[in-house]
């Protein structure tokens, strides 16, 4: 499932990146994710917000789909 | 010769890791704000004196992750890693996101640089439960490690000691070597083996930056006798998922180092009240609700009352206008007086009573209480959750959150917020903010002006208000419709709501100040030249009556013809000319002028800083845009006001 799609304060890991798109590839890598990162999803609106580490980061749908999790 | 050993030590980290806080500490404050060549970023350089022997140079950079860079800042700090041969780098990082930060430490070793890990901000660290046993970590990673809280100067004498044994090469670094899986090992150690040449950084690293396509790293190798062939082998990879293969890599070695050398307390909840307050700043009705505080309080109140308010009129009012300036034009008369040149100093635009009086008395007050807000905002960790919660909304006009800095900016100086820019990552983004900023923000100085003009009654602010929103967001949508390119992307980190420590606040306040004084105070001296020279060739006068045209189309005074034509020079000079001529204005003239002046082309600053940002050709394209725009704007908000009998 895409990172839009989980459940509030959900655990999940991530599974997968989006290759398509390189600067998108970019940024989500510098935050820290990449495939086995465990990520806790807090919120949807204004904009997607999780806990990465001890870092939350707001993200907007358009990176939030390039990242493929599944609940742990 | 002074006797003193010179070395130069570079501070290089994520933003929002505490680095320029680390960096006024360490530098004191002497330290000087300059563009790198080239480029519109901010390098920040100090010097200091360290005992009796050594002088250090401490070079602050822009936020950076990685070695592979996203942004043009990051670009920069990546040419200064290359380019300045720092005898230190000090790799400042967030305590408790130490996961996330040290993938970079690795790289920074690997490339085999002199670098101290700074682990900053340990006291939230230690606040979430968390220790991190800084001495084993040292011995793991074979570089000096040290644990800092620079807001509270806490760490500081160590870290400067640790320095100075980097510097006279008294430290013995026994750097880890960082192993990837081996077909990646395999690739790196073939593409390693034809460089032949000698490099800043390590040839493993040149070679692990080329595998993921690094432009910079190209450049810098174009002399090798192997380039063709080194660019045969690098053609044929998938530099994307080599990317995240590496990025993963160094992820996993640093899990490993942390995992033995961090430690889990028990874990402290942080107070109630923070934790209301952190939750509700970005709640997205909570949020909003915190937006029109932030507008009420911090700039109708704050910057309006007190600043525009207060401030002013003691200054303005109390010390030029009753003690200054009779003595000037005294002074004046009795030496040059009936001649032209008693104008050029005195008098009605004159230099001392016209360009120095508004530098200090209008314009100075009401910056100082602008930028003191912002500072406020910016280190509270406010101003991130407001990019958050309107990102959004910015979207539908082609905007990300991130740039509500450089348009909150703008509240402030224009001019400032159009250099800001630069931190846009898409040039349509920076085209668009650059666009809204000329139109439709009104900095401090207009604002202080426009709020006491209408300040006393709210029907007009709320008017102005809408107007000059409404004008905002049909620009914005239509823009975003018609320029190409894609909209932007938002990721921003948001950090734990802090309360600001006031010396550091004080002290962004008063840089940001400075560069807005020296920026300004000569200009407001050129411009009160300026308009002497137009005034006594009578260029002046022929602009004048044209520009009286539009102004008695929307219902206004032919004197505002003038206001307009100052209100180019300085936007606040235009707004300051209105301010004297309050008394004779009807409430629809007083309305229509003051939203005309708003939208009006921004001052001579700005539209040099749009030149040079920007280009020539876009920047005369808004130009010749917004004038007709403003007045025609105006026109129709009379027509309106008029015969809705409104006002």
């Amino acid at each position: 499932m895409k990172l839009t799609e989980c459940n509030l304060n959900g655990i999940y890991v991530v599974e997968s990146i989006d290759l398509s798109d390189k600067d998108s590839l970019s940024k989500i890598s510098a935050m820290g994710i990449l495939p086995g990162t465990e990520i806790i999803f807090l919120q949807k609106k204004p904009t997607l917000l999780f806990q990465v580490y001890n870092s939350r980061f707001a993200i907007d749908n358009y990176l939030g789909e390039k990242i493929n999790v599944r609940p742990l | 010769m002074t006797g003193f050993k010179q070395y130069k030590v570079l501070l290089i980290g994520n933003p929002n890791v505490g680095k320029s806080a680390l960096f006024y500490r360490l530098s004191g404050k002497y330290v000087s704000v300059s563009n790198y060549p080239g480029t519109t970023v901010d390098i920040t350089r100090g010097k200091c004196k360290i005992g009796g022997h050594h002088e250090v140079e401490f070079i602050d950079t822009p936020g950076f992750y990685n070695l592979i860079t996203i942004t043009e800042e990051e670009a920069v700090t990546k040419k200064i890693l290359l380019t300045e041969l720092p005898d230190v780098v000090l790799h400042v990082i967030d305590a408790k996101n130490i996961e996330r930060m040290l993938p970079l430490t690795l790289q920074l070793i690997e490339a085999g640089f002199p670098v101290i890990l700074v682990l900053n901000m340990f006291d939230e660290l230690k606040h979430r439960g968390l220790d991190i046993q800084t001495a084993h970590l040292e011995h793991d990673l074979g570089i000096p490690i040290v644990a800092t809280v620079a807001t509270k100067g806490i760490g500081i004498e160590n870290l400067i000691s640790r320095i100075i044994s980097v510097c006279e090469k008294r430290y013995n670094y026994q750097r880890i070597e960082v192993k990837h899986p081996p077909q990646l090992e395999n690739l790196i150690e073939n593409i390693g083996e034809l460089i032949t040449l000698d490099y800043p950084i390590s040839k493993r690293s040149l070679a692990i930056l080329l595998i993921q396509g690094d432009r910079d790293i190209y450049e810098l190798i174009r002399g090798e006798r192997n380039y063709d062939l080194i660019k045969k082998i690098l053609e044929n990879l998938d530099s994307g998922s080599l990317k995240l293969e590496i990025a993963k890599s160094y992820h996993q070695n640093g899990i490993n180092f942390i995992s033995e050398n961090i430690i889990r307390k028990d874990i402290s909840e942080s107070s109630a009240i923070k934790g209301f307050l952190d939750k509700i700043t970005i709640h997205p009705l909570g949020g909003l609700f915190g937006v029109i505080l932030i507008l009420y309080f911090g700039f109708y109140k704050f910057v309006g009352g007190f600043g525009a308010g207060v401030l002013v009129d003691l200054i303005e009012g109390n010390l030029f206008e009753d003690i200054i300036n009779p003595h000037i034009n005294q002074f004046f008369n009795s030496i040059m007086g009936g001649t032209i040149f008693f104008d050029l100093f005195a008098g009605d635009y004159g230099v001392i009573t016209l360009g120095i009086r508004y530098a200090l008395a209008i314009v100075l007050p009401v910056v100082f209480s602008f930028f003191l807000m912002f500072s406020i905002l910016e280190d509270s960790g406010y101003l991130v959750r407001l990019s958050m919660v309107l990102d959004n909304m910015l979207k539908k006009i082609g905007l990300s959150g991130r740039s509500v800095i450089p348009l909150i900016l703008g509240l402030g100086c224009g001019t400032m917020a159009t250099v800001v820019t630069r931190t846009l990552e898409t040039v349509r983004e920076r085209y668009l903010v650059t666009f809204l900023l000329a139109l439709t923000i009104p900095c401090a100085a207009q604002l202080g002006v426009i709020l006491g003009l209408l300040g006393e009654n709210f029907l007009y602010m709320i008017i102005w208000f809408f107007s000059i929103l409404s004008v905002f967001i049909f620009s914005g949508l239509i823009l975003n419709r018609y320029l190409k390119g894609r909209p932007a992307t938002f990721f921003m980190e948001i950090p734990p709501l802090r309360i600001p420590i006031m010396g550091n606040v004080l002290m962004k306040t008063f840089s940001r100040l400075k560069w807005y004084a020296l920026e300004v105070i000569p200009i407001f001296i050129y411009i009160s030249v300026f308009i002497w020279v137009g005034k006594i060739t009578k260029i002046f006068d022929l602009l004048v009556q044209l520009l009286a045209y539009p102004a008695r189309w929307a219902g206004l005074p032919d004197k505002m013809g003038e206001i307009f034509l100052y209100g180019f020079f300085r936007r606040d000079f235009g707004a300051a000319g209105l301010f004297d001529l309050q008394d004779s204005l009807t409430p629809i003239q007083k309305v229509v002028s003051v939203v005309i002046l708003t939208l009006f082309v921004p001052c001579v600053a700005q539209f040099s800083v749009m030149i040079k940002e920007r280009g020539v050709k876009d920047a005369v394209l808004i130009f010749m845009f917004v004038i007709p725009f403003a007045f025609l704007f105006g026109i129709l908000l009379n027509l309106i006001l008029s015969l809705g009998g409104i006002l």
